[in-house]
């Protein structure tokens, strides 16, 4: 009923959960969606233009905020080389 | 999975607390505020903090929403969820924070119709299966969880849905770390910078910081390396004497955030004049309220809301957890009196609550060797 003491409610709060899109349903604007673990969910598409299967979307609460790997490495990750390679998408 | 595992690589994290290691100043002390709940969490279930030099230290600040819902408002939610044929939804930790008598699950052992939903979207569902019922949302958090609430009653709107409402509890960020930075006893070098809310909002809202208050803000990721490198580049601002808004999570964070949720966020909410937070006090300006175009979908309009005002248990030491002048287990309450299993103060309550996460993942840390 309620969270697990310990886990993130994965909902609330700030979380964000990286899904990759298995497939469209573009009338309605909702993806069904895959997580790390193979948790399925139906997912709001209406805040991010022309998405497509086999992207990964950030899903909060049911709804797709961002598309991930839109962004270059910071200039600090490019700086430190030993950890430069975690930051190329 | 991609944009996950790489950022879980332990010979990576060692490499990066060595390149922090390296930039600190021998003799200074640092404290870095991660405003966001998601961020404490993180660094408790990874052992973030483990990993840097004992002069730096992370403090916990008031980004997670659960924790600062004041017990009136939870008064008020369990009013409703009192009313004759109401089905009250919200999110799961919202469930177990206490009122003054008692808590959301408590009204439920009342015979209360309580339900747990993962998505404003799943309460709207209800009430379209249930139209000889009452479905009110309780909603809860920042920027980041907004825009769901705001979609959903644009189509409870599109779908005329009537039987559908929404309690309103939606909280913005900047005024509570404007009024953090305006708090004499507190003493920062720099914050990591929430980056969900930046995936909705953008980075520049917190330009304000380095502008007006001159200390380093990194919109950061949640997984172990973004915090790791987030400190880092924090500390090289310190070094080289800048203080600016960087963004180390460009995988997800657009400099000018998600115009789109921005747009749906001005259409649906308007500013409320003052908001009250739990160990904050009011804050100007601080919390979202429906439009008077959407009134007739807001729970405060459709019902009779007592609008309860509770003072904070006396013995509850949240607002000074909130704003990072004590550390959770320096709470007179902290592990006797309150745990996540009998909390007096939401920080315990919600898992992403700086004391819960540290209940939870680091009761012990204090006592390891400082790597």
């Amino acid at each position: 009923m309620t969270c697990e003491p310990g886990q993130r409610c994965v909902t609330c709060s700030d979380e964000g959960t990286p899904m990759r899109v298995v497939r469209l349903d573009p009338r309605r604007g909702l993806a069904l969606c895959e997580a790390e673990r193979g948790r399925r969910a139906t997912v709001e598409t209406a805040l991010i233009p022309e998405v497509s299967v086999g992207e990964v979307l950030l899903v909060h609460a049911g709804v797709a905020l961002a598309r991930l790997g839109d962004g270059a490495p910071p200039p600090a990750a490019r700086a430190a080389g030993a950890a430069s390679r975690g930051w190329a998408p | 999975m991609r944009f996950v595992d790489e950022f879980r690589d332990a010979e990576l994290g060692r490499a990066l607390a060595a390149e922090i290691l390296a930039t600190v100043e021998p003799g200074r002390r640092y404290k870095v505020m991660e405003v966001c709940g998601g961020h404490t969490h993180s660094i408790y279930k990874y052992g973030v903090d483990d990993l840097l030099p004992e002069n730096v230290e992370l403090v916990h600040g008031p980004g997670c929403p659960v924790c600062v819902i004041p017990m009136g408002r939870v008064d008020d939610g369990i009013a409703l969820a009192l009313e004759p044929g109401v089905i009250f939804t919200c999110f799961g930790d919202m469930l177990r924070v206490p009122g003054s008598k008692g808590t959301l699950l408590d009204a439920k052992a009342d015979g209360a119709d309580v339900r747990m939903v993962y998505s404003p979207l799943d309460a709207l569902r209800l009430a379209k299966s249930s139209p000889d019922r009452q479905v009110v949302f309780f909603a809860i958090g920042f920027e980041t969880t907004a825009p769901s609430t705001a979609l959903t009653l644009k189509r409870a709107r599109a779908e005329g849905v009537r039987n559908f409402s929404v309690m309103c509890n939606h909280v913005t960020i900047v005024p509570p770390l404007r009024a953090l930075l305006e708090s004499p006893d507190l003493r920062l070098d720099g914050f990591i910078g929430p980056g969900h809310v930046a995936t909705v909002v953008g980075a520049r809202p917190f330009e304000f910081i380095p502008a007006d208050y001159g200390k380093p803000v990194v919109i950061s990721g949640f997984e172990p390396l973004d915090l790791l490198q987030s400190v880092h580049m924090i500390l090289r601002q310190l070094a080289d004497g800048r203080a600016q808004v960087e963004n180390q999570y460009t995988r997800v964070v657009p400099y000018e955030g998600n115009p789109a949720a921005l747009r749906v966020l001005a259409e649906v909410f308007e500013l409320r004049p003052h908001f009250e937070w739990r160990g904050l006090g009011f804050i100007s300006q601080s919390a979202l309220k429906l439009r008077d175009d959407y009134a007739d979908l807001d729970a405060e309009t459709r019902f009779e809301v007592p609008g309860v005002r509770v003072a904070d248990p006396k013995a509850c030491q949240c607002g000074e957890v909130l704003k990072g002048v004590i550390k959770p287990w320096e709470c007179k309450v902290f592990g006797t009196a309150c745990t996540p299993d009998h909390a007096i103060g939401t920080c315990m309550v919600s898992p992403e609550g700086a004391c819960a996460a540290y209940y939870n993942y680091g009761r012990f840390a204090r006592e390891r060797e400082v790597v």
